[in-house]
């Protein structure tokens, strides 16, 4: 079985991100990355899978520059077996990005797709679903739990949506997101590392894949939401309660 | 057999012991040798598919050390009753030994010779007897001391109750049956007690042969020899088991005893990034992961459980023994596939706090801290570490503290209190680490404050890192993740090196075990006092003042990293003391003080198995019935208060530094 | 080309707050772009929802039902839609964000070739080949502007930031056939679990209620939280000093070993801010702290802070804003 992740490489977590000088973009200097929580908790179940099959190919891939490279070796380090990453060169959008992964997908044919709900980034959350829609492959979002049926033909999964939780088939090959209830992701550990930095990375260039077409949809501006005023000592519970209501708080 | 021994005093070694029986001895004597060494070798075989440890030890040294702790039995003298049985034992033991082979040489060398007596005549021989009896005493009221705390129970909880009885009566018999020989031998050789007066020297077998007068001789010699044949038996099965229970000991604890390393239990074994870069392998999975030298230690336990009986993981109910560690990886076989499992869980490792309070306990030296660390560096290798415990190792690496605070706010507290940063004041007399804990925690920054103002009242010149301190990696170190320590105590050390200093102050016992102990490994080699010491130093130079007070009473709550690891136990009493403080000793303090519970990266994992290892330390201290329970690490404060709150109590819990900045004389202004 | 086409899930017989806001928001939409609005309800509630929805200033309503979409998957509202819009122009084509158009609106727009913004809080513009919007990154930290470049635009919109339209003249009502085929046959719906608890969870929650050791437990002040927690819908919190008291559950402690939340709102009451707690929950949007103690460290990351008796306060804040609330 193989098992393609998609995932992206966000900033930690904890970073707090400021608005760059001219306000069109971010300043990420002394920013540390990390895989997409989200993505990672693909990873996680995607080696998880491979665990209980005792045998299967995870392939981890991204669409990013070269300082995402890390990102692939992070995810490996975990346990995924290879990687692949393609260039795409300069910003692209959530489908020129969909379709990149499809044109892998469609190399690599993988039984299924994991990929995070959501990357904390930018949370639009489209990839996946527009890759599962360019593929024309079933896809269950925000997922709580997937188990493999036991002739490895279907998996079953549990979806946090809103009403409750939703529990469909999808007959593989398919795709599915990750949500946090998912499972814990493990500790990219040292030797793991280690070895991930012998493990094989394909850099391919995103021309060489498909015609992703013309970028469509960017962030042009960034506005910090109004700065946190310093802590205000209020005098009186109604002043408490004006506030919560005016700021639209509550 | 001739009569004229009285002519010579001497005794007839082997009296009214056949020929067959003699026989016997030998042929069960060469048995059991062979049963001994092939266990031996088996041990040793097992250890040398270990990794070479490398360091050595000089012979002197080794002297040293065997003279210390296995002659004169230092360690284990410190728990009382239990020591004293054993140094009881143990010199019983040794002197019939001796003994033994006094009789033996004298015994074959006259045979070798062609002589009929060698030495053991004379003073010698009376000397020799009446020692024999005296530690033959010893050697009894020894195992019948250990029997009866075995009986009382209490806290003790030996790994295997059943052998270990079995063994202390298998001792037992072959001391009184060797007594027993000894009287029916005096009662009926060679004419009777009337030939051979100076017997008397054995007083317990002469003693015993006073009670058999008058019995038929033809029936003693009978007795005797049966009697004989015991003894000879049981020391003989004896020999053959040592290599395979807990009396194998006897060899390995003073073999480990010479050889261990000299380490202290805050300072861990580095690892190399190379070697794991080659061998994909970290941690230790399987017995041959472990060193040479760790495997001769865990043979060398003795079972005694002084560790368990010291460990707050232990005692307060958690899954972890460091007894059953060690005798879980003893006992394990070389072949198997990994230590880790049912016994050796990640619940279990993951219990301990690194308070090092078993290798301070451990009468052979035996480093079971070290042995855990390796243990769950294997886990970390695995990925096996979850949760808020993984969660904090993330934000070390990425935030440079455990909680994930914003770097940039790292010196945050210092705003408005005109505190110096390196840049404004290049060659300050100490650099003020301030960690982690002193810089986010909003209690603990109370006591960064504090020792600001008693910096500047004794005009210190000082100097803080401010944003570019980060954590020293301590709390990635304890947890088994060398890679993030590596990384930050790499870090640590780049900007410590630039900036020029002559010493380092910290309020924090663990980055000081860390910069100081540690980090020379990795080339960091800087001169480091805890806030405890440099205060003491101050006021006894003279340099700070502190106003008189009515004292008051309280006591202090020793930090495992800066009393057992490091040895300063003195210092913050001694500030305590100028500070107005009546100090009351708990009944665990110092060098024996008991955690926490913060450490090992404790601080950041949920307790919630048996009883809070900070409300069992609040218990004790209370013992002492204190005013103000004292401490000297943010950790320590975090728990003792968390403690204290749990339970309602008015005591004050208040740092060192805040203690004694309380005793500032009011400034002028 | 300057209409709008908001696509409604229609579940169950009644139309749901967010839909109304949605619609709104479309209204917006169309005339930000010079067009007018129609409402596409799709499922098993569609008839039922035409009634009141026409009622909403669409100029038309379409509903379409059928065996099909008697359950909602993404392939079959995707595909609907999709069958829907061929032959039909509209410039934007939106929803209100929730957990069905998060998948079928991104597979929509695969299919559709049109680029897409997601959880929109404001729409700045709409001009023929450009429409720009406001949405927030970075877990709400920061306001970006999106611009989407093309003639047909997909757009989710987060239905609180919106208002529900007046009730208007009633619209024309058109019931359109799902095609045939829509179901995707490697998908099948098992089942869905309704979620049982009453109150929010604690990682979804947009309003966090948190109590300290201060509130001295379920006979004296958590109840006077929870009262509180119950006019904001929002989700329960505790220290862990609370859990060890074992005044609450273990599930409810918020912190360095318990969870981390960031919420929109969160409510520290009879807590001190230990650096344990400020660990899990120190990245809300606005914190807002009462006790009584004015050192408590808690005020120093507290954005509203207030200085009171928790036994006093809390029963009269929940007072205050259940008059707010009507
Ligand atoms: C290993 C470890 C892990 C931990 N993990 C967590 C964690 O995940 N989450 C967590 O929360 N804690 C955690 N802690 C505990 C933490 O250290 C604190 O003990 C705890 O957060 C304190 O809880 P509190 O604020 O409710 O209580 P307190 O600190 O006792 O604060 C009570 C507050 O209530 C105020 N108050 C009292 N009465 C009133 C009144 N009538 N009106 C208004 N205010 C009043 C007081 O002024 C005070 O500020 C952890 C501790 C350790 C050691
Ligand atoms: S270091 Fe402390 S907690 Fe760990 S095993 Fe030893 S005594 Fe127990
Ligand atoms: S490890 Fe040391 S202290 Fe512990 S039982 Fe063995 S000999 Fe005793």
């Amino acid at each position: 079985m193989k098992l393609l992740v998609t995932l992206k490489r966000t900033p930690q977590r904890d970073a707090r991100i400021r608005i760059a000088e001219g306000g069109d973009s971010l300043d990420l200097d002394n920013i540390q990355f990390e895989v997409n929580p989200f993505d990672e908790l693909a990873v996680e179940e995607a080696l998880r899978i491979r665990e209980t099959l005792g045998e299967a190919e995870v392939v981890v891939v991204t669409v990013g520059g070269e300082e995402s490279q890390q990102q692939l070796v992070s995810a490996m380090a975990m346990g995924a077996d290879r990687a692949v990453r393609i260039d795409g060169g300069g910003t692209l959008d959530s489908l020129q990005i969909a379709r990149a992964l499809a044109a892998v997908a469609a190399r690599e044919e993988p039984d299924l797709v994991l990929s995070g709900k959501l990357a904390v980034d930018d949370e639009c959350g489209q990839v996946p679903a527009m890759l599962a829609g360019l593929l024309g492959w079933p896809q269950a979002n925000q997922a709580s739990s997937i188990e493999l049926s036991a002739d490895g033909a279907s998996v079953t999964v549990v979806c946090e949506v809103d009403a409750g939780l939703e529990t469909l088939r999808l007959d593989l090959p398919a795709l599915v997101t990750a949500d946090l209830r998912l499972n814990e992701p493990r500790y990219a550990s040292l030797p793991g590392i280690m070895k991930a930095k012998k493990k094989p990375v394909e850099v391919l260039a995103i021309e060489e894949l498909c015609d992703p077409g013309a970028t469509r949809s960017r962030v042009t501006g960034f506005r910090a939401l109004q700065e946190k005023p310093p802590g205000a000592i209020l005098g009186s519970v109604d002043e408490l309660a004006e506030v919560l209501v005016e700021k639209k708080l509550i | 057999m001739s009569p004229l021994i009285a002519a010579v005093v001497t005794r007839e070694i082997l009296w009214n012991v056949p020929s067959w029986a003699r026989a016997l001895m030998y042929l069960l004597f060469l048995a059991a040798l062979a049963v001994c060494v092939l266990g031996i070798v088996r041990k040793v075989r097992a250890w040398r598919k270990g990794r070479e440890s490398g360091v050595s030890v000089s012979a002197a040294k080794a002297l040293g050390r065997l003279w210390r702790d296995a002659i004169l039995q230092a360690r284990i003298w410190r728990s009382g009753a239990a020591g004293l049985s054993h140094a009881l034992v143990f010199w019983g033991f040794v002197v019939l030994f001796i003994g033994t082979c006094i009789v033996a040489l004298e015994d074959y060398g006259g045979w070798l010779l062609g002589r009929e007596h060698l030495f053991f005549t004379g003073n010698f021989y009376l000397g020799v007897s009446f020692a024999l009896e005296v530690f033959g005493i010893f050697f009894l009221v020894g195992l019948v001391l250990a029997l009866a705390r075995r009986k009382a129970g209490g806290g003790f909880r030996p790994l295997n109750r059943r052998i270990d009885i079995a063994l202390l009566w298998l001792f037992l018999v072959i001391g009184l049956s060797g007594f027993v020989t000894e009287g029916l031998r005096i009662a009926a050789a060679g004419g009777g007690m009337e030939e051979h007066p100076y017997e008397r020297w054995s007083f317990v077998g002469w003693g015993l042969a006073v009670c058999l007068r008058g019995v038929e001789p033809a029936l003693l010699e009978l007795c005797h020899l049966a009697v004989w044949l015991l003894h000879m038996v049981l020391s003989m099965s004896f020999i053959a088991l040592i290599p395979y229970c807990k009396l194998r000991h006897i060899f390995f604890a003073p073999l480990n005893i010479a050889l261990r390393e000299d380490r202290k239990a805050g300072r861990y074994e580095g690892v190399s990034l190379e070697e794991v870069e080659e061998t994909g392998r970290y941690g230790v999975a399987t017995k041959a992961d472990f060193t040479r030298r760790q495997l001769l230690s865990f043979d060398a336990c003795t079972e005694c459980a002084r560790c368990q009986t010291v460990c707050p993981a232990t005692t307060t109910g958690k899954p972890l023994s460091p007894m059953k560690v060690v005798l879980d990886i003893a006992g394990a076989e070389a072949s198997a596939d990994s230590l880790h499992g049912e016994e050796i869980s990640p619940d279990v490792l993951w219990a301990c706090t690194s308070c090092g309070a078993c290798v301070e306990e451990c009468p052979v030296y035996i480093d079971q801290l070290g042995a855990i660390v390796d243990l769950r560096r294997h886990l970390v290798a695995e990925g096996e570490i979850r949760g808020s415990a993984q969660g904090a190792l993330r934000s070390v690496g990425a935030a440079g503290n455990p909680w994930g605070m914003p770097r940039e706010e790292r010196a945050s507290w210092s705003e408005g209190l005109d505190v110096p940063t390196i840049e404004e004041e290049p060659s300050p007399e100490v650099l003020f680490w301030i960690g982690c804990a002193g810089s986010y925690d909003r209690r603990s920054r109370k006591v960064t404050e504090a020792m600001v103002r008693i910096l500047k009242a004794a005009g210190v010149r000082f100097a803080i890192l401010g944003k570019s301190e980060c954590c020293t990696g301590d709390p990635a170190r304890r947890m088994g993740d060398e890679f993030t320590y590596t990384e930050l105590a790499g870090t640590n050390i780049e900007t410590l090196s630039a900036a020029s200093f002559e010493r380092i102050l910290t309020t924090c016992p663990h980055c000081f075990n860390a910069i100081a102990n540690e980090y020379p490994d990795l080339g960091g080699d800087y001169e480091v006092v805890h806030h405890s010491e440099f205060i003491e130093e101050l006021i006894s130079t003279g340099r700070l003042e502190l106003d008189e007070v009515a004292p008051i009473r309280g006591t202090l709550h020793d930090p495992c990293y800066l009393a057992r690891q490091n040895d300063v136990v003195e210092a913050p009493r001694s500030a305590l003391r100028s500070a107005g403080l009546e100090v009351v000793e708990p009944e665990q303090s110092g060098k024996e003080g008991f955690c926490c519970g913060a450490g090992g990266g404790r601080m950041w994992m949920e307790e919630d198995t048996g009883e809070r290892i900070n409300s069992e330390r609040w218990r004790q201290l209370q013992e002492t019935e204190p005013e103000t329970v004292a401490v000297g690490c943010p950790f320590c404060m975090t728990m003792m208060t968390d403690a204290r709150d749990s339970v309602d109590s008015p005591v004050e819990v208040k740092d060192i530094a805040e203690l004694v900045a309380e005793r500032l004389p009011a400034s002028p202004s | 080309m300057t209409d709008t086409l908001i696509v409604i899930q229609a579940a169950s017989g009644e139309l749901g707050k967010s839909d109304l806001s949605a619609v709104g928001f479309g209204l917006e939409l169309a005339s930000a772009a010079g067009g007018q609005l129609d409402l596409l309800l799709l499922g098993p509630g569609a008839e039922a929802q035409a009634g009141p929805a026409a009622a909403l200033g669409a100029r038309q309503v379409f509903t379409m039902g059928g065996a099909e979409l008697e359950t909602y998957t993404a392939e079959v509202f995707a595909g609907a839609t999709a069958f829907f819009l061929e032959g039909r122009s509209y410039r934007c084509v939106g929803a209100a964000t929730n957990s069905a158009s998060r998948e079928y609106f991104p597979r929509l727009a695969a299919v559709l070739d049109a680029p897409m913004a997601s959880d929109v809080l404001e729409v700045e513009s709409v001009d023929p080949d450009r429409a720009v919007f406001t949405r927030a990154v970075f877990v709400g930290n920061l306001l970006a502007t999106v611009e989407l470049e093309a003639p047909r635009v997909l757009v989710t919109c987060r239905a609180s930031e919106f208002e529900p339209p007046p009730s208007s003249e009633a619209a024309p009502i058109e019931a359109v056939d799902a095609p045939g085929g829509l179901a995707h046959p490697g998908k099948a719906f098992v089942g869905i679990e309704a979620a049982t608890s009453d109150r929010p969870d604690l990682k979804e929650a947009d309003i966090i209620v948190s109590v300290g050791r201060g509130t001295r437990g379920p006979e004296e002040g958590i109840p006077l939280c929870e009262r509180l927690a119950d006019v904001l819908d929002a989700a329960l919190g505790a220290t862990r000093a609370v859990v060890d008291a074992g005044w609450m559950a273990n599930e409810f402690q918020i912190g360095q070993t318990g969870k981390i939340v960031a919420p929109e709102v969160y409510i520290a009451i009879g807590l001190s801010g230990s650096i344990q707690h400020l660990a899990g929950m120190r990245n809300s949007r606005t914190i807002v702290a009462i006790n009584k103690d004015p050192e408590a460290p808690i005020f120093e990351v507290a954005d509203f802070g207030l200085v009171a008796d928790l036994f006093d306060a809390v029963p009269e804040l929940t007072a205050a804003l259940e008059k707010r609330s009507g």
